[in-house]
């Protein structure tokens, strides 16, 4: 079965890394987010160290180090976590990247334009807080980490 | 860079079976439709491979040789030239899931699964005949 729609799985990872970040009330770590977000440690750790290179997340050392926002939730938007990893985001009008299109006039519509279009404005007016709305912080996510 | 979208295969898919589909009875070679389309003549090669093997299209060989329609164009959605590169879409579970993860981000898959609807409504409901006109319009200044 296929998904109409992909993101990248680099994306994906940092998109619930940073949710987690925002609602753990304890300092949380690589080997917890790869852990709790089923993703690889090695992958998970390549994304938060970009996301600490973008000015998006701070880290401490040390046995009870982990991962902080740098600003609060309601400041950051979901644009800058995605740009964070992929750099800046344009909506181009051919689908298959053509600067002029060959047909005159996109064969498919613009559709592509237009659900891209739909994304970024997503993207760019809600924020990580927004994101985190509809979590459940009593769903055990962080079961794991308590009991230790 | 696409945020979100189909694959390159799928568009070049769609691009290539426009320019099929408007060549006709003619049929037209993998080097004409990459000179059209602007693609990469290489990833044309593998799209329309999968293409044919799937039954879309067929290839007569030779000098004069190249590609046709299997079937008319007003029999071919675009979800038939989608699902023969992607595989059969999963119509309940459009977009990406993070599947073994803990957290879920519902407003996120919210928004994903809206947009990812609104790309399956419309491969659905277009018939390839919908979108071979601006190919035949290319084709017929060549």
């Amino acid at each position: 079965m296929t998904k109409i729609l992909a993101i990248s799985e680099a994306n994906a990872i940092s998109f619930h890394a940073m949710a987690l970040i925002a609602i753990s009330e304890i300092s949380i770590n690589t080997n917890d987010i790869a852990e709790i977000s089923g993703s690889s440690k090695h992958h998970t750790a390549k994304v938060l160290q970009r996301l600490v290179k973008k000015g998006l997340l701070g880290s401490t050392r040390g046995p009870s180090g982990g991962f902080y926002l740098k600003k609060s939730a309601k400041e950051i938007f979901l644009i800058e976590i995605l740009e964070a990893l992929e750099g800046e985001i344009k909506v181009n009008d051919c689908p298959i990247d053509n600067p002029i299109c060959p047909f005159g006039s996109c064969l498919m519509g613009g559709i592509c334009t237009e659900i891209g279009a739909n994304l970024l404005s997503y993207l760019k007016s809600h924020t990580l807080s927004d994101l985190i709305t509809n979590i459940d912080s009593n769903q055990n996510i962080f079961k794991r980490i308590i009991d230790i | 860079m696409r945020i979100i979208g189909l694959s390159d295969a799928n568009i070049i898919g769609i691009h290539s079976m426009a320019i099929i589909a408007a060549a006709g009875s003619d049929g037209i070679s993998v080097h004409k439709i990459a000179d059209l389309a602007k693609c990469s003549k290489n990833h044309l090669t593998k799209v329309v491979e999968i293409l044919s093997k799937e039954g879309l299209i067929h290839a007569t060989r030779g000098p004069a040789g190249g590609f046709y329609l299997s079937r008319t164009a007003k029999e071919i959605y675009l979800i038939d030239i989608y699902e023969a590169i992607s595989g059969k879409v999963d119509e309940n579970n459009l977009c990406y899931e993070h599947s073994s993860s803990r957290i879920k981000l519902n407003f996120f898959t919210s928004i994903c699964t809206e947009l990812s609807q609104k790309y399956l409504n419309y491969l659905k409901n277009t018939k390839l005949s919908e979108i071979q006109g601006k190919a035949e319009q290319v084709l017929r200044k060549q």
